[in-house]
């Protein structure tokens, strides 16, 4: 089980199923386990620093940075 | 597929179906995620503004990230925000619950008497005022009849009544919190009446902000007080709405003024779009995000279902007079007059301490709206306070997997051990 953001900020557990084919390539998941096996497809690595970018905004908004795009938290 | 619902025979009301302005959450999307396409060359750069974890995320990324393979992957993430929403817009899930016999209106507030519903085990049994925030509507304390605190509270013995504030209308229109005290107290003296027992006082969010200013002002024929997510000193910027707050505190207050004038001035009242507004700039992936995961989901799903019906009650909020905008966000956010024992309602200052009665506390440990800095102050400041605090966020504590277990029993037992 993992959370869905329900809206301002809120979570709800739900069921986080990821479809196969939902986006090229595999997983981020998948793209860190192998990571050491074989380099990472460039579009694994997109979906990686854009999985980090959404991250890092979703964060500093928790912490209550304002706005919160990484130009905007230095 | 699941069935169209009904309410009495007719159909449920359509739903809004859109977090609002949908123009703004896509291009907050877009726009941010263009940021992260320019920002990619100079992302493993020791010197970029990430947290230290990022920082360490992103040097493991490697170099030289192929911004064309981005922009690719960007436009599959937009698309499937897009899939999401459409998905959530043709979803067949309408709300269907019955509302309980309304036993007072006062302008467009219904005072609706939970020990009428089919589940009540006692229709004479101890009321609970309940006191609902005024930016969303208060059905989330009812959301399904298996997602329902009230329900749930009225199974157990207790008699909810909730002051449902409904949309302003044309009374409520110069409306400040002080004018929306004035109508919970002729509220709590129709119950009185009504009942001839003391009552106990239930707020939620905001609504346990005025539930705790009323209890403290008027605390004759209370029984007790119960807050959930209510927010009490804000002094701390952290979590999203705190965000807000940081934006504001940088306008200042005559600026926040003059902007709440305007608004009204155009709109009558301050839209929900001004507010989701507000939160789509504190994070403006926070849509793209929870559609995309939204749109993984089997829409037959029970999980895609109550992302549906939250989803639903989320775009469904309320305008709000711009004298009561004014309270919250002004003297409460910016000067934070509550803590500062400066906030005036009902005819005087506000100070929990004068609170007698026995008081519930109840906080979330992962409120992001209403966080612990801002609601456990309560907790310290009222007397005969006790505390409970879920795991859970803003919104969980009332609808979430562990609100039966977690706010919503210890909450009925409180209230039973303190009915009289």
């Amino acid at each position: 089980m993992s959370e869905v953001k329900a809206g301002q900020g809120e979570t709800v557990v739900a069921a986080d199923v990821r479809a196969t084919g939902d986006r090229a390539g595999p997983s981020p998941e998948t793209a860190a386990e192998t990571r050491d096996e074989a380099p990472a497809p460039e579009r694994t690595r997109a979906a990686n620093y854009l999985d980090l970018w959404e991250k890092h905004v979703g964060d500093a908004a928790a912490r209550g940075k304002g706005i919160s795009a990484p130009w905007f938290s230095r | 597929m699941i069935a169209e619902r009904t309410v009495n025979g007719a159909p449920a009301a359509h739903r809004i179906g859109e977090p609002s302005p949908l123009v703004y959450h896509l291009s907050a999307a877009l726009s941010t995620y263009g940021q992260a396409l320019l920002a990619a060359p100079r992302a493993d750069s020791p010197s970029f503004p990430w947290s230290a974890e990022g920082r360490r995320e992103a040097a493991a990324l490697g170099p030289d990230l192929d911004q064309m393979e981005i922009a690719a992957e960007i436009a599959t993430r937009l698309g499937a925000m897009i899939r999401g929403l459409e998905i959530w817009q043709s979803h067949p899930y309408r709300r269907a619950v019955v509302e309980p016999p309304a036993i007072l209106r006062l302008g467009c507030s219904r005072l609706l008497d939970y020990g009428a519903a089919p589940e009540a085990a006692d229709p004479d049994g101890p009321p609970v005022l309940v006191v609902p925030s005024l930016i969303n509507r208060a059905y989330v304390l009812d959301l399904e009849r298996d997602k329902s605190m009230l329900r749930f509270l009225a199974r157990g013995g207790a008699r909810p009544l909730l002051l449902d504030w409904g949309a302003p209308g044309p009374l409520e229109a110069g409306f400040d919190l002080d004018d929306y005290g004035a109508r919970l107290l002729v509220a709590l003296e129709h119950v009185r009446g009504l009942t001839r027992r003391p009552v106990s006082v239930m707020g939620y969010c905001m609504g346990g902000t005025i539930a705790a200013g009323l209890v403290a002002r008027r605390p004759e024929g209370i029984a007790s007080l119960v807050t959930i997510g209510a927010p009490w000193d804000f002094a701390s910027t952290e979590g999203i709405a705190g965000g807000i707050r940081a934006i504001f505190r940088a306008q200042g207050t005559a600026k926040t003024e003059q902007m709440l004038d305007g608004v009204a001035d155009v709109f009558g009242a301050v839209p929900v779009s001004l507010f989701q507004m507000l939160f789509a700039a504190v994070n403006p992936l926070q849509a793209a995000v929870k559609f995309q995961k939204f749109a993984r989901l089997d829409p037959s799903s029970p999980e895609a279902e109550h992302f549906v019906v939250l989803e639903d009650w989320l775009a469904d909020g309320m305008p709000m007079p711009v004298g009561a905008a004014k309270d919250l966000l002004i003297d409460w956010q910016i000067r934070n007059e509550t803590s500062a024992g400066r906030w005036r309602f009902l005819g005087g200052r506000v100070d929990p301490r004068a609170i007698p009665v026995p008081a519930l506390i109840v906080y979330g440990g992962k409120d992001t709206i209403a966080p612990p800095p801002l609601t456990e102050p309560l907790v310290a400041l009222i007397s005969r306070a006790h505390s409970v605090r879920p795991p859970t966020g803003h919104v969980g504590m009332v609808v979430g997997s562990v609100a039966a277990d977690r706010v919503w029993r210890p909450v009925a037992e409180f209230l039973a051990s303190h009915a009289s």
